[in-house]
């Protein structure tokens, strides 16, 4: 058996074109530099350019409100809330001694039913005609914010106790949600109460005797 | 810095001057509005207890008027204070309100309270005869990492020094 002859393989030709002189390689990379440098610049540019910036993210997460009036049902997917009554005070009363303000208590007489699980009322405030958000006073202890839970289907009466100037008691809005810090793009009932002239919060104000909070009870 | 360096390198920039505040009149300023009414050195205040036997009380009195738009739980950063030896901690160790002893934990917009800032001192230490009040402000701006609107920025505002009243009963 013959083997045939192995031909000699043929050199690899990679290009027809002379290979690259000094001026041609510096070139190369000065194109190779620009084009980095613009890069870098265009993804400058689209890092500092910000389509929603400049806090309109807060906007675009904002709660969903449900609106209502007193004596109206509102319904927050997880609550229903129902201002019942609207009272002031000077001072206020949760079976310990009297505590003064120097604004004007606001009580508001609230109905709080779960709808399908136990839930909270984790924040519960006041918003003025100036748009002043006022949080349920923590210099007494809130019985129906906090800790406390509802179960479903159970109403449940009872007081938010707000500390307010005397100016912002007259147009006054209850807000209430289940989260006590972070509200975005969850529900959120706003209960416009209704509207009392000054006359009446400094009457309210000056009532000497302590009004005692009515603590929460289930009702029909 | 090394191109720099062959023209003498960076100049030092000078920290401003914290602005000097007055006693008893208000330092106007966002979120609060600040007057320092007086500094004191008690042995009993309240209901409160000394961790130490010995120890006693120093106290900043200040009132707090809220001038952002909603309740804030941030009176602790409010104040810091200087040149007192001895104290427990660097933050107060508790923030009371004047009138009923109440902790704060919350003031509301425009309902200006009068606030104790009250650290323990150690039985040990000096006795401090003036104190240095720095107080801050900080800036309502977009959050550069969440893009929400947030209070920021918690830098000093204005600086004052106060004389200490030893009140410490005989």
């Amino acid at each position: 058996m013959t083997t045939p002859p192995q031909q000699p393989v043929p050199e690899e030709i990679r290009s027809h074109r002379a290979p690259p002189g000094p001026v041609q390689r510096a070139s190369t990379k000065a194109s190779v530099g620009t084009l980095l440098i613009a890069a870098l610049a265009i993804g400058g540019l689209i890092a500092s350019w910000r389509p929603l910036g400049g806090g309109s993210t807060d906007e675009r997460e904002r709660p969903f409100v449900r609106a209502g009036q007193v004596g109206e049902t509102v319904s927050v997917r997880v609550f229903d809330a129902k201002v019942v009554s609207v009272r002031g005070a000077g001072k206020v009363r949760l079976r310990g001694g009297a505590i003064d303000t120097g604004g004007v208590w606001i009580l508001v007489r609230t109905r709080i039913t779960a709808t399908d699980e136990e839930t909270t009322v984790g924040y519960a405030a006041l918003r003025d005609a100036r748009d002043r958000v006022f949080l349920a006073s923590t210099r007494i202890q809130q019985e129906m914010t906090g800790g406390r839970s509802f179960q479903p289907g159970i109403p449940v009466e009872g007081e938010f106790v707000f500390e307010v100037p005397r100016d912002a008691a007259t147009n006054l809005t209850l807000l209430l949600a289940r989260q006590s810090i972070d509200h975005r793009m969850d529900a959120m009932a706003e209960i416009e109460l209704s509207a009392y002239d000054s006359p009446t919060i400094d009457k309210w104000a000056a009532t000497p005797d302590p009004v005692t909070i009515v603590e929460p009870e289930a009702v029909p | 810095m090394g191109a720099s360096g062959l023209f003498g390198g960076l100049d030092v920039v000078e920290k401003p001057a914290v602005p000097p505040a007055v006693i008893n009149e208000v330092n106007h300023g966002q979120p609060w509005n600040v007057t320092v009414v007086r500094a004191r050195l008690l042995n009993e205040l309240g209901d409160l207890r000394l961790q130490k036997e010995g120890d006693r009380w120093f106290a900043i009195v200040a009132e707090v008027e809220v001038t952002a738009p909603e309740s804030r739980n941030d009176v602790g950063d409010v104040l810091s204070i200087s040149g007192v030896e001895g104290l427990l901690d660097e933050a107060p160790q508790h923030i009371v309100a004047v009138r009923d002893a109440s902790r704060v934990q919350y003031l509301n917009p425009n309902m200006p309270e009068r606030i104790g800032f009250v650290w323990e001192q150690s039985g040990n230490a000096p006795l401090p005869t003036k104190v240095t009040i720095t107080i801050y402000e900080k800036t309502y701006r977009a959050s550069t990492l969440t893009d929400h609107m947030e209070w920021l920025d918690h830098e000093p505002r204005a600086q004052l020094e106060v004389p200490v009243e030893d009140k410490r009963a005989s």
